[in-house]
C-alpha cells in the first residue's frame, strides 16, 4: 500500500514535470488539467489546457488511459477467439466492429457468407448505429446543458437494447457477427417487433427535433464553433459523420459497397452549413439525426426483403487461413473502421491492426483548440463523438 | 484506376524506387517514401488525399511498414510497403504530406520502435513516457514491475506450495 | 413584526427593576420572527428540492423520487441527514479559514432578504422604509461568498467557477436594479409594503400591466433574477458537465448543504420579489388597502394569494431549468450588457413618459391598463395555441404510424 502511494505521487510529479516540459507558460497563462475523470470527456481522456482565463491557447491531448493491448492480444488468441475483443474496441457500436474483423478474415480464408446472414448483419448494424447516435447526440446535448433530451433518447435506446437482447442475448457487447455468418437467427416475431418499434420511433425523432435541434440557445452554442474544412478533414483522416459534415460526400456503404448495402435505397446526408458554416459542431449534430432517419429506412427495407436460408457458412472449428493479408472497411457509427489482418498460415493472426475513427478525431482537437473557450472545447469533443476505447484500443 | 496502372504511374516518376509488386500495391524504397507520398497526393490522376492507415508488421527478421492510401474523388486505393531493419528502423515522417500521420506515426514509434525523422513531436502515445521496450515486437518481454507495482501476482485461489492444475482452477 | 410587538407591549409589558421593558419585548419578537423566517426558508428549500426533482422527473418521462414518505415528501429529510453524516473534508492546501466561512456569506446573503418579504397585510418581519433597496444590497454578499468558496478550494476548476459566477452576478445586478427602479417610480416608495399598497387586487391593477414598458421590465427582471440565482440557462458557474459543481466542488457534507440551501431559498426570493413588485403581492381583488387589515379572514386570504402566485413562478423557474440549454459565458455577458441594460434604460424612460402623460387613477389610465392586460392575455393564448398546434402535428403523425396514443399509455415493446 505504501509503495503504491509512493508510485502514485511519483507519477503525479512526473506528469507535472512532463507538462512543464511540453509547454512553458508565459505571462498570464494557466495550465489546467481536464483530467482523466471528468463528466464531459466521453470516457477516460486527458487534456492539458493552456488557457488565458477562459480562452485557450492550446489543448494537448493525452490518450492511453484505456490502452489494453488489444492488438497484441490478437496475436495470442485464435481468429474465433478474437471476435469478443473487437466488441470492446468500440462498445457503443459493437456490431460494426465485429463485422469488420469477420469480413477481413473471410477475405483471407475465402469464406462465402450466406445471404440471410448478410441481411441479418445489416439489420444488426443499423440498429446499433441508431443506438450509438442516440447516445452520442444525447451526451452532447447534456454537455451543452440540456439534461432532458439525453434522458429521452436513452429511453428510446433502452428499447433497442431490449431488441438486441432478444436477438443475441447481450445488451452492449454482442459477439453476434461471427466469422462466416451470424450467431443466432431472427424469428418472424422479432422481425415484426422491430418493425413496430420503428413505427414508434420515427415520429419520436420529430419530437426530439422540436425539443432541442431548433432551440435558439442550442444553435448559438454550436453554430460557427470550430468549422473544419474539407481539406483539413481529409488531411487529418476524419471519417464518418465528421467527414460528411465538412462537405465531403464519402460513405463506405455506398462507395466501397460491402455486404448487401447495394440492394437498399438510402441517401447519404452531407453537411451544408445548416445554421452556420459548413463543418461546424451544429452540422455534425444534425447530420447524426439525419443518419438515424436513413438507418430507419434501411432497416425497413432489410426486414421486408430478408430471404430464408442458412445463417452461418461451413467454417472449420479452427480457422487456418492461408498466408497473406486482407483489409476490410466498415462504416460504423463513428466512421470508417479499418481492419488489416495479416496471417502466416497458423491458427493465430500474425498482426491485427484496427484503425478507428475516434483516434484521428482526437488528433484534430489540438489543432482546433486555438483561441476557443473551454465551454466550446466541451462542445467540440462531444460533436466529434470521441469514444475512449476506440482511441486507445 | 486499377492498381497496376497506379504503380506504373509511380514508376514513371520514380523508376528506381519501386520494388516488388503485389496484389494491392507495391514495395518502395525507404529513402524515397516521402517523395513518393507527396507525388501520390499531388498528382491529379492518383490524388490520394487520405492516408487511411499507417502501421507496421514484425516479420521476425525485419519490420515492414504499411501505408494504406485512398482517394475519395477517384475512388481507388493503394498500399505502399517499406522494409526496415529491426535494429535501426529510421524513416522520414510523412506528416507534412498528411496531417494524420502525426498520431499514427507516434503510435508506430510507441509500439514498434520505428524512429521517424522530422516528426514535430515524437513521443509515446499509448504507454507512459518512461516505459521500456516496444510491445508489439515479437521479442518483447513484459517487465515484471513498473514503479514498484508488480506485474504478476500470486493467484489467491491456489493454496501455498501448489501449482495451478485443473483441480484447483476455478471452473 | 412591529404590529405584534406593539400589541404585546400594550398588554403585557411589565417593569423589570423599575425600568420599562419594552425593548426586551421587541428583542424577543425580533428574534422570534427571524427564527420563523429561518424555519420557513429551510422548509421551503427542502420542499423545493423535492418538488424540483419530481417536476424534472415528469419532464424527462420518468417519475422522480416517490419512495421516502408519502409520495416521497420526506426525500429532503433523508438527503439532509445523509449529507450531515458525511465526512467533512477540507482539501490539502486550502485556506482553512476562508474555506469554512465562505458558505455562510452566501447563506447570510440569501437569508437576509427573507425579513422584508411581506407575506400578508401585516405579516412582515421587518417593515423597512427602504425594503427593496435593502434586498438589492444584501444579495451582493453572495458574490463574496462565491469568490471565497472558489478561491479557498485550492483547485483551478473551482476558481474558474467562482470567477465566472462573480462576473455573472455582478453584471446582472444592474438590469435587476434598473427594472425594479421602474416599479419604484410607479409606486413612489422603496418599501415593499408601499409597493404592494400602490397596486390593486385585480390583474389590470398590477404594475406588470401598467404599460408596455413595465411589461418588458418584468421580463428583464425575471431574466436577471435567473442569472443572479445561477439557474439554467445561466448556470455556467456550476455547469455540471464542465466543472462538476463549480465553486462548490470541493465542499462535502454540511457545507455543501448550505450552498445548495441558498440556491433553493433564492428560488423563493426571486419569485417573491417578482410577485411583490410586478404581480400585486398579497392584494385581494375588490378590497382596498384600509380594509385589508380589518379581519383575520382577509389577511389569511392575502397570505394565500401571495403563496399561490409565488409558487406558480417557482414552478416556471424550475421548468426552465430542465428544458433550456445553458449559455456560454461571453453570450451571457453580451445579453446583459448589450441588450438588457439598454432595454431597462428604455423602460425607465418610457415609464416616466407614460406616468407624466397619463394619470394612474383616471379613466383613460384604467382603459389603457385593461388594454395592456388584454394584449398580454392574447399573447399567452397564442403561445399556448402554438404549443398545442405543434404537439398535435406530432401526435397525429404518431397515431397515423402506430395507431396508438403517443404518450399514454407509456410505450412498451410489443
Amino acid at each position: 500500500m505504501q509503495q503504491r502511494k509512493i508510485a502514485m505521487v511519483k507519477q503525479e510529479l512526473k506528469d507535472l514535470h512532463e507538462l512543464k516540459q511540453l509547454y512553458q507558460p508565459v505571462a498570464d497563462e494557466m495550465l489546467v488539467n481536464m483530467g482523466p475523470q471528468h463528466p464531459s470527456t466521453h470516457g477516460v481522456l486527458n487534456f492539458l489546457l493552456v488557457t488565458d482565463g477562459e480562452v485557450m491557447h492550446k489543448a494537448v491531448a493525452h490518450v492511453g488511459y484505456l490502452h489494453r493491448g488489444i492488438e497484441k492480444i490478437g496475436e495470442a488468441v485464435e481468429y474465433n477467439g478474437f471476435v469478443p475483443f473487437t466488441d470492446r474496441v468500440d462498445y457503443l457500436a459493437a456490431m460494426s466492429a465485429n463485422q469488420g474483423f469477420a469480413m477481413a478474415v473471410e477475405k483471407l480464408a475465402s469464406i462465402q457468407v450466406p445471404e440471410r446472414a448478410e441481411y441479418l448483419r445489416v439489420i444488426a448494424t443499423e440498429l446499433n448505429r441508431i443506438a450509438s447516435h442516440l447516445v452520442a447526440n444525447g451526451a452532447m446535448a447534456m454537455d451543452i446543458g440540456a439534461f432532458t433530451p439525453f434522458v429521452h433518447w436513452l429511453k428510446e435506446r433502452e428499447f433497442v437494447n431490449d431488441l438486441m437482447e432478444e436477438l443475441c442475448g447481450a445488451r452492449l457487447t454482442y459477439n453476434y457477427i461471427r466469422i462466416g455468418g451470424v450467431a443466432f437467427d431472427c424469428g418472424k416475431e422479432l422481425a415484426e417487433k422491430i418493425v413496430k418499434w420503428i413505427d414508434h420511433f420515427e415520429p419520436m425523432v420529430d419530437e426530439f427535433d422540436r425539443l432541442i435541434t431548433n432551440n435558439e440557445i442550442f444553435v448559438q452554442r454550436l453554430a460557427n464553433v470550430s468549422p473544419i474544412s474539407a481539406e483539413e478533414a481529409m488531411s487529418y483522416n476524419l471519417v464518418g459523420p465528421n467527414l460528411r459534415a465538412s462537405g465531403v460526400d464519402w460513405d463506405i456503404r455506398r462507395d466501397v459497397p460491402y455486404s448487401v448495402y447495394s440492394k437498399f435505397d438510402f441517401k447519404i446526408p452531407v453537411g451544408k452549413g445548416f445554421r452556420g458554416t459548413v463543418g461546424d459542431c451544429y452540422d455534425r449534430f444534425v447530420l447524426r439525426i439525419l443518419e438515424i432517419r436513413e438507418s430507419c429506412k434501411i432497416l425497413r427495407q432489410a426486414l421486408a426483403t430478408m430471404p430464408e436460408g442458412e445463417i452461418m457458412a461451413k467454417v472449420p472449428k479452427t480457422i487456418k487461413p492461408p498466408k497473406g493479408e486482407a483489409i476490410a472497411r466498415v462504416e460504423s457509427a463513428r466512421g470508417e473502421l479499418f481492419y488489416y489482418v495479416v496471417s502466416d498460415g497458423s491458427s493465430k493472426p500474425l498482426r491485427v491492426k484496427i484503425r478507428a475513427g475516434s483516434f484521428t478525431a482526437m488528433s484534430i482537437i489540438e489543432h482546433l483548440s486555438k483561441g476557443v473557450m473551454i465551454a466550446d472545447l466541451v462542445a467540440i469533443i462531444g460533436s466529434l463523438d470521441v469514444v475512449a476505447p476506440e482511441v486507445d484500443r | 484506376m486499377d492498381v497496376q496502372s497506379q504503380i506504373n504511374l509511380i514508376k514513371g516518376k520514380f523508376p528506381n524506387e519501386v520494388l516488388e509488386n503485389f496484389a494491392t500495391g507495391t514495395f518502395v524504397n525507404a529513402e524515397k517514401l516521402k517523395a513518393i507520398c507527396q507525388f501520390c497526393r499531388d498528382n491529379e490522376e492518383l490524388s490520394m488525399q487520405v492516408l487511411t492507415c499507417m502501421t507496421a508488421v514484425d516479420l521476425g527478421d525485419h519490420l515492414e511498414l504499411v501505408y494504406h492510401l485512398i482517394s475519395y474523388s477517384k475512388k481507388h486505393d493503394l498500399v505502399l510497403k517499406v522494409t526496415l531493419p529491426r535494429d535501426n528502423a529510421v524513416i522520414d515522417s510523412v506528416e507534412s504530406v498528411w496531417k494524420t500521420a502525426d498520431w499514427q506515426e507516434r503510435e508506430c514509434f510507441d509500439l514498434f520502435g520505428v524512429n521517424f525523422k522530422n516528426h514535430p513531436d515524437l513521443r509515446r502515445i499509448m504507454l507512459p513516457d518512461d516505459w521500456q521496450g516496444h510491445p508489439l515486437r515479437k521479442d518483447y518481454t513484459p517487465p515484471t514491475e513498473y514503479h514498484g507495482m508488480s506485474h504478476t501476482r500470486k493467484n489467491p485461489l491456489i493454496p501455498e506450495g501448489q501449482s495451478a492444475t485443473t483441480e484447483n482452477s476455478n471452473g | 413584526m412591529w404590529y405584534l410587538a406593539n400589541y404585546l407591549e400594550k398588554n403585557y409589558a411589565v417593569s423589570i427593576n423599575g425600568q420599562e421593558s419594552a425593548w426586551l419585548i421587541y428583542l424577543i419578537v425580533a428574534i422570534a420572527s427571524a427564527l420563523v423566517m429561518l424555519g420557513f426558508a429551510s422548509l421551503f428549500a427542502g420542499l423545493a428540492s423535492f418538488v424540483e426533482r419530481r417536476i424534472a422527473g415528469r419532464i424527462m418521462a420518468r417519475v422522480g423520487p416517490n419512495r421516502v414518505g408519502p409520495q416521497g415528501l420526506f426525500q429532503f429529510v433523508a438527503d439532509g441527514l445523509k449529507l450531515i453524516m458525511k465526512e467533512d473534508l477540507i482539501p490539502n492546501g486550502a485556506d482553512r479559514f476562508l474555506f469554512k466561512i465562505a458558505p455562510y456569506f452566501v447563506f447570510a446573503g440569501m437569508l437576509g432578504t427573507f425579513v422584508v418579504l411581506p407575506f400578508g397585510a401585516n405579516i412582515v418581519a421587518a417593515n423597512m422604509d427602504v425594503g427593496i433597496f435593502y434586498i438589492i444590497s444584501i444579495t451582493a454578499l453572495v458574490v463574496v461568498g462565491i469568490i471565497l468558496g472558489g478561491w479557498a478550494s485550492n483547485s483551478k476548476w473551482s476558481m474558474f467557477g467562482g470567477l465566472r459566477s462573480a462576473a455573472q452576478i455582478v453584471s446582472y445586478e444592474i438590469p435587476l436594479a434598473l427594472s425594479i427602479l421602474v416599479v419604484v417610480l410607479l409606486s413612489g416608495s422603496l418599501s415593499t409594503q408601499g409597493i404592494i399598497s400602490a397596486q390593486g387586487g385585480l390583474p389590470w391593477d398590477w404594475f406588470i400591466f401598467h404599460s408596455p414598458f413595465a411589461f418588458i421590465a418584468f421580463f428583464i427582471y425575471f431574466v436577471s433574477a435567473l442569472a443572479e440565482g445561477n439557474r439554467t440557462p445561466f448556470d455556467l458557474p456550476e455547469a455540471e458537465s464542465e466543472l462538476v459543481a463549480g465553486y462548490c466542488t470541493e465542499y462535502s457534507g454540511f457545507r455543501f448543504v448550505v450552498f445548495f440551501f441558498a440556491e433553493w431559498a433564492n428560488l423563493w426570493i426571486m419569485s417573491a420579489i417578482a410577485v411583490i413588485c410586478f404581480l400585486g403581492g398579497w392584494r385581494v381583488p375588490f378590497i382596498s388597502v384600509e380594509e385589508s387589515t380589518s379581519s383575520w379572514g382577509i389577511i389569511l386570504l392575502g397570505l394565500a394569494i401571495f403563496m399561490v402566485k409565488t409558487l406558480a413562478l417557482v414552478v416556471v423557474v424550475i421548468q426552465l431549468r430542465w428544458t433550456l440549454p445553458r449559455l456560454r459565458l461571453d453570450q451571457m455577458m453580451n445579453l446583459c450588457w448589450k441588450y438588457l441594460v439598454p432595454g431597462s434604460f428604455v423602460c425607465i424612460l418610457g415609464t416616466m413618459t407614460w406616468m407624466v402623460l397619463i394619470d394612474w387613477n383616471s379613466m383613460i389610465g384604467l382603459v389603457l391598463r385593461v388594454v395592456v392586460f388584454a394584449g398580454a392575455f392574447m399573447l399567452l393564448a397564442y403561445y399556448i395555441y402554438r404549443i398545442r398546434f405543434n404537439y398535435m402535428i406530432d401526435r397525429d403523425n404518431y397515431k397515423k404510424m402506430t395507431g396508438k396514443d403517443m404518450w399514454y399509455p407509456p410505450y412498451r415493446l410489443p
